[in-house]
């Protein structure tokens, strides 16, 4: 029934590659950053504990970003989104969790303050439609498609650390 | 059948007056457990100063309630924070150690994992039951971290009217410091909503920005003209919190002796969100107006900040009421008949200066200078102490009180009054919040020393600042206003030299 409505399985999971890349990259450098303060108050089972809440932590962070793209292609026409979603959907995923990024970055007041208001998001709006459709282009198409076919690899490294994360988590808790 | 003669009768009789006796034991071990050993409850009001409550002499009539349990109480006059935050005085008042050695003296910091056995719960052991809890997640997290040595860890979301953020931490009790920090702090930034906080899940991070904008704690409501009082996580109203930790210490007392409960209470900590009953009480105060310091981070107006001094000290008067009916409650239930009651505070609140509330470099009494009273068991007459002492004092003075042979690695002394003597010593006070807690305390920190009526303030490492001392008598200039530094060479050498021979000693990390 969700076949016509839902990308290919290929597809998805080059997309959801890219997303879990850019979030568990983001982690794991808030989490080296902090790590050599952490080592000082915890004991290394209490930092790998530390570690496994914010794997999972990414890990359905990244599945709710994918859900929110697979909901975007159920209601939209196919040829918005569905259609080449390896390539649409690597375009929304950098810009939008891009600029998150970014904004954490950001400690000017002021600045941060025109992102949450109606220019924040009129610009915020215009740079993803860009890059939407700057992937219209058949060469930036064909590029994002390779890009996140190649993020695939990842999620080799990325799967078995989120369930020995939430393996961890399970054990700690419940036995 | 055979007679019952006299001696049957006899044996029978010792027989079971021997197992009456046998069967009484336990309870009879528990009553001689109850009169030997008193229990301890320590209360914590965070951010509250000494210098803004009038059973200290303020003016203002803030504390009516405190001043009334002075008359049956011992009362500190000159009792200091080792740190002028809730980490770092929380700290030190947990493990009788000053911050250069704890280590917790960053914003959500943490002691260092040494010295994280050195705490009162621990040290006091397990004779004693041993339950804590923390409106205040900086003091909540310290908790964790000593949670092998408590009995009952009540979770910080307790007692709340509404949750003002997420809190995933609480689902994992078996994991608090992972999971507090693998979710709560470092997932969405401690719930600090400040500019330059770095989540570790971005998405969810900003969506939670986004939802805390939707919320309006800030609300004027009939009862709360300023809005409910929130501790960034929840709001709560007092009466409901102070009812909570009432039944809380009633279940102790009837089931529980020996106890130790610690009890670390939000109010009346910034936002400043006084009752109806409680706003517009005061009259205007002269206030001498001290002028922003090279040292001050702010230059906030001068009117600004004496409208927060008033809010503060009306939400001072509203704790001061609920503390009153809860020491009231206590005493007619019987808990103080064989209890120590402590009420204190892990640090103070500045209005000068150019700034207000604790987040500061600076030292001055304001933000250091806290209550300490001390009721003790049966203690009906007013004892006032007013030699110099530190919070680094409470854990040595329990552990005498329990009857615990001190550590000799503590850097506190009993306290006088409760077993300890008025010699003569230095206190220390730190703050270091913009220094790496495991270097050598050199981006930027500021050191106080209180030797007798003299208080030497260092200022040390500050980018574009060359290092400064201040020198003030504190007898007679109790509001800090003239440096003595460049008139009075010979005590500022004095103790000067005392100062960094000290500080340099303990700039490394032990």
């Amino acid at each position: 029934m969700f076949n016509h409505r839902l990308p290919k399985l290929k597809d998805v999971l080059s997309v959801y590659a890219v997303i879990a890349t850019m979030l568990f990259a983001w982690s794991a450098l808030l989490f080296f950053w902090y790590l050599p303060s952490w080592m000082h108050f915890m004991l290394i089972g209490e930092i790998a504990a530390t570690f496994s809440y914010v794997i999972v932590a990414s890990f359905l962070e990244g599945l709710s970003f994918l859900l929110f793209l697979l909901v975007l292609c159920f209601f939209l026409p196919p040829e918005y989104l569905r259609d080449e979603f390896a390539a649409r959907g690597t375009a929304l995923t950098l810009p939008i969790i891009g600029m998150i990024m970014i904004y954490f970055r950001i400690t000017n007041e002021n600045i941060a303050r025109i992102i949450f208001s109606v220019t924040g998001l009129v610009i915020s709006l215009v740079i993803v439609l860009l890059f939407y459709f700057l992937a219209n282009n058949p060469r930036i198409k064909s590029a994002l498609a390779a890009l996140a076919d190649r993020f695939t690899v990842f999620l080799y490294i990325l799967i078995p650390i989120f369930v020995l994360s939430l393996l961890s988590i399970a054990v700690q808790n419940i036995f | 059948m055979k007679r019952f003669s006299r001696r049957d009768f006899l044996k029978t009789a010792a027989a079971f007056s021997a197992g009456s006796l046998l069967s009484m034991a336990p309870a009879l071990r528990n009553l001689k457990a109850q009169s030997s050993k008193p229990n301890i409850i320590v209360m914590v009001f965070d951010a509250m100063s000494a210098r803004n409550l009038s059973v200290y002499g303020y003016p203002r009539s803030t504390t009516p309630g405190l001043e009334r349990i002075a008359e049956r109480a011992t009362v500190y006059h000159s009792h200091y924070s080792a740190g002028n935050f809730t980490t770092a005085g929380t700290a030190s008042m947990l493990t009788g150690l000053y911050p250069w050695t704890h280590r917790g003296i960053n914003l959500s910091g943490m002691v260092n994992k040494k010295h994280v056995d050195h705490n009162i719960f621990n040290l006091i052991g397990d004779e004693y039951h041993r339950t804590a809890f923390s409106q205040n997640y900086l003091a909540d997290v310290l908790l964790g971290q000593f949670q092998s040595g408590l009995d009952n860890h009540i979770p910080a979301p307790t007692f709340y009217d509404q949750l003002e953020h997420p809190l995933f931490g609480q689902y994992f009790p078996r994991d608090p410091i992972p999971a507090y920090y693998g979710l709560d702090d470092y997932l969405f930034s401690g719930g600090i909503d400040r500019v330059g906080s770095v989540p570790s899940a971005p998405i969810f991070g900003f969506l939670n920005k986004l939802a805390r904008r939707k919320q309006d704690f800030n609300k004027s409501l009939p009862d709360y003209p300023y809005g409910i009082p929130n501790n960034t996580f929840y709001s709560y109203k007092h009466e409901v919190v102070y009812a909570g930790v009432l039944d809380e210490i009633k279940n102790l007392a009837s089931e529980q002796s020996p106890f130790l409960a610690y009890f670390h209470l939000f109010s009346p900590h910034e936002p400043y969100r006084p009752r109806k009953q409680f706003t517009d009480i005061f009259p205007e105060l002269e206030i001498p107006f001290k002028a922003p310091t090279k040292f001050s981070t702010l230059d906030i107006d001068n009117d600004h900040i004496l409208w927060r001094r008033k809010t503060y000290d009306e939400f001072v008067a509203d704790v001061d009421s609920e503390i009153e009916k809860l020491v009231n409650a206590l005493d007619e239930a019987g808990v103080l008949e064989n209890t120590y009651l402590i009420l204190t505070a892990d640090h103070g609140e500045l209005f000068e200066r150019g700034e207000y509330g604790h987040v500061t470099r600076l030292l001055y009494d304001a933000v250091v200078h806290i209550p300490l009273l001390v009721i003790a068991p049966g203690q009906n007459s007013r004892v006032d102490v007013h030699h110099p002492t530190s919070n680094i004092d409470l854990l040595p003075t329990l552990l005498h009180i329990a009857g615990k042979t001190a550590a000799t690695d503590l850097e506190g002394r009993i306290l006088p009054g409760l077993g300890g003597s008025e010699e003569s010593r230095s206190l220390y006070a730190m703050e270091a919040k913009e220094c790496s807690a495991f270097g050598n305390l050199k981006d930027g920190a500021t050191v106080s020393l209180i030797r007798g009526e003299h208080k030497l303030i260092y200022y040390t490492g500050y980018p574009k600042r060359p290092d400064t001392f201040e020198l003030y008598n504190l007898k007679d200039d109790p509001d800090e206003m003239k440096d003595l530094s460049t008139l009075d060479t010979t005590t500022t050498a004095k103790m000067k030299e005392e100062m960094l021979d000290t500080f340099e000693s303990n700039r490394k990390l032990k």
